[in-house]
């Protein structure tokens, strides 16, 4: 315990100024967290304050990158002191509050190059429009450690790019990079842990062989994965994502090629079309990846533990996480499921140790049946996510008939209905999520269903709309299980 | 609070792999050498210079900051968190961690920051700096200086040139 009168002491203290007696080296710490505008208006507040922004080594401007302001902000900074850190970043076209000026490109360019000295550690450009062409500068700063470019369009990156120093980098929404080389960025950045990218079109061919890189992380919206060879003892995961166009039936493009060498890899996220071919080795046990299926036939290679017929290894894994993106591949699986229902059960799945499922399912029609086969495979699921649809995406008469004929009475799901003699047992599922439930009956049974296969349960989301049948039968569940959190979100009628 | 760690009081011999720190104003911390050391600088450094089993001396760092330090160490340390945010591993745990660090009054905040470049803890100092700058978003001068009891000595002749100084960057 403190003496009462150092107490008093520190109190009276607290009520002095402690910002100003703070050094200006921490001053400027916090001056960094605060647009340009805010940073130079701090000289109105006492005489402490008055030329602290000025040798403030890190600038940034946020919102309304009027030139003249901009000019007057690095023409007013102390000149003997290089920028450590610099920031421009405008969200939208018309925060560039822009003089009459024939080429827009030219202001940002000749600040850039007024930033860019050897001292500059971390440089962001988030800008809209049009930005083709970075000053050479930029990819030649020694002491270069965080790079963050948002600029929509092209980029070519040179081969006789040199960052030595650079740990992180994000490119983001790029149109179009043109590397000179597979290799050219990993070459120019040898001190890489964490390297992000977001395309807006297809990705070229990459070669990630950077020694000391932990994250990899790949976005595109539109356009496919180029080949990817990614290798490096230190890597710790790497994330693959396509946006994916659920409406679309038609297999997105493939990545030619996935090449993979990462002996210390925990996680790898793989949300695209898997590649056409993959060459995978030095992985360890305790890696978990994520996978997102999307044709029936991968899952049905799954289930009868076969290689998918293209010959690679990825959907082998470890899966932690399994993403099945349109509910027509849990039906067709559900059709294959049941035309061999005479047969012999398969053998325990690869992915016996899945903990979370995600799927898009027609509760009426056939891809019940196949998501109770999935559960059962899954024993050890801990999260599941639904999304139900109200109309089947495939048009078999004679399998509906048979649905119908089967399961009608009672529903895959229902009470007595054809699961629950099935011995369907979930120990370990926690948490559920089911989206646009429409009160219907299948979806329903089935909500009602999952309280007595996964006795942990503890909390089921759902989101709908307001309409009076949802509320009613979300009414109904919690009288049912008044010892699970059931939580709904409503969206717009 | 007077020790904290993995020190549970039964033996006085040290045990492997802990650190004694001793605040500024007198408290004794046993804590695990591996975290702060791999989180702060000067403490990595006083290891290697070899204190041995002598407390390492954090003069101006008060208790209730150095508690709070190491266990902005120990935390991030466990989850691989490393330096702050420009690290790979740093997740949603570490975030709500840090969110929870952040909202302690302004006078700890304070503490924080001088413990946090004292002690070379780099992702704490961008916290707790960050936080700052946060309160100090959306304020006009008048409520900053209210909001951080700066108390204004410029005469009104000053002001006014200081004011004319800046007016390219006011509104």
């Amino acid at each position: 315990m403190e003496e009462p009168a150092r107490k008093r002491q520190r109190l009276s203290a607290a009520a002095a100024d402690r910002i100003s007696a703070l050094p200006d080296h921490l001053l400027h710490e916090i001056l960094a967290f605060l647009p340009a505008r805010l940073a130079v208006g701090t000289s109105l507040l006492s005489r402490r304050w008055r030329a602290v922004w000025t040798t403030a080594p890190d600038v940034s401007f946020t919102t309304q990158l009027s030139p003249s302001f901009v000019d007057s902000v690095l023409r007013h900074r102390d000149p003997a002191l290089p920028l450590r850190s610099f920031s421009l970043v405008a969200a939208s076209a018309d925060e560039v509050v822009s003089d009459p000026d024939p080429d827009p490109a030219l202001p940002f360019r000749s600040w850039i190059l007024r930033a860019a000295s050897p001292a500059l550690q971390r440089l962001t450009l988030r800008l809209p429009g049009r930005f083709d062409l970075l000053p050479p500068a930029v990819f030649h700063l020694p002491s270069l450690k965080v790079l963050e470019l948002r600029l929509p369009g092209r980029l070519d990156w040179p081969a006789a790019a040199f960052l030595p120093s650079l740990q992180r980098l994000e490119l983001s929404d790029l149109t179009l990079l043109y590397p000179a080389t597979e290799d050219a960025i990993s070459n120019s950045c040898p001190a890489l842990k964490c390297w992000r990218m977001s395309f807006e079109s297809a990705t070229p061919e990459l070669e990630v062989k950077c020694p000391l890189l932990e994250v990899f992380e790949l976005r595109t919206r539109a356009g496919p994965i180029g080949g990817l060879s990614i290798c490096g003892r230190k890597i710790r995961k790497v994330s693959v994502r396509q946006k994916y166009v659920a409406e679309s039936f038609s297999r997105p493009p493939a990545a030619a090629y996935l090449k993979l060498s990462a002996p210390g890899l925990q996680t790898l996220e793989w949300f695209c079309p898997l590649p056409r071919s993959a060459t995978v080795d030095s992985l360890p046990d305790s890696l978990a990846s994520s996978l997102m299926l999307l044709t029936p036939g991968e899952l049905l290679d799954l289930d009868e533990n076969r290689l998918p017929n293209y010959g690679h290894v990825l959907p082998l894994l470890r899966v932690d996480r399994l993403v099945l993106p349109h509910c027509w591949i849990i039906e067709e699986f559900s059709v294959a499921i049941f035309h061999r229902h005479d047969q012999e059960n398969p053998r325990a799945w690869v992915h016996e140790n899945l903990k979370h499922l995600e799927l898009i399912c027609f509760f009426e029609g056939f891809g019940s049946l196949g998501l109770a086969f999935l559960l059962k495979n899954f024993s050890k699921l801990e999260t599941l996510r639904v999304s139900c649809v109200k109309e089947s995406s495939i048009n078999y008469a004679i399998h509906y008939t048979l649905f119908h004929i089967l399961f009608k009475s009672k529903g895959a799901f229902g009470r007595g209905g054809y699961w629950d003699s099935h011995d369907l047992s979930l120990k370990q599922l926690v948490q559920v999520s089911v989206h646009d439930f429409s009160g219907g009956r299948f979806e329903y049974d089935f909500l009602e269903f999952l309280p007595r296969a996964a006795t942990s349960l503890r909390m089921i989301t759902i989101s709908a709309n307001g309409e009076e049948i949802v509320l009613e039968k979300v009414e109904q569940l919690r009288q049912s299980f008044p010892h699970i959190e059931i939580l709904l979100q409503l969206h717009g009628r | 609070m007077a020790t904290t760690g993995a020190s549970d009081g039964a033996s006085a011999a040290k045990k492997e792999g802990l650190v004694t720190l001793m605040s500024g104003d007198g408290e004794i911390f046993e804590v695990e050498a591996a975290a702060v050391a791999a989180l702060s600088v000067t403490i990595r450094h006083a290891i290697e210079e070899g204190f041995g089993d002598r407390p390492i001396p954090l003069p101006i760092v008060g208790a209730r900051a150095l508690a709070l330090a190491v266990e902005y160490c120990r935390k991030h340390h466990s989850l691989g968190g490393g330096a702050g945010e420009d690290s790979a591993a740093y997740d949603d745990e570490l975030r709500a961690f840090d969110h929870n660090l952040a909202k302690v009054d302004r006078d700890t905040l304070f503490d924080l920051i001088e413990a946090a470049n004292y002690l070379e803890i780099e992702g704490l100092l961008n916290l707790m700096c960050r936080t700052v700058a946060e309160m100090m978003k959306g304020k006009s001068v008048e409520e900053l200086r209210r909001t951080f009891d700066v108390s204004n000595d410029y005469t009104p002749e000053e002001e006014e040139e200081v004011r004319r100084e800046v007016s390219w960057a006011l509104d």
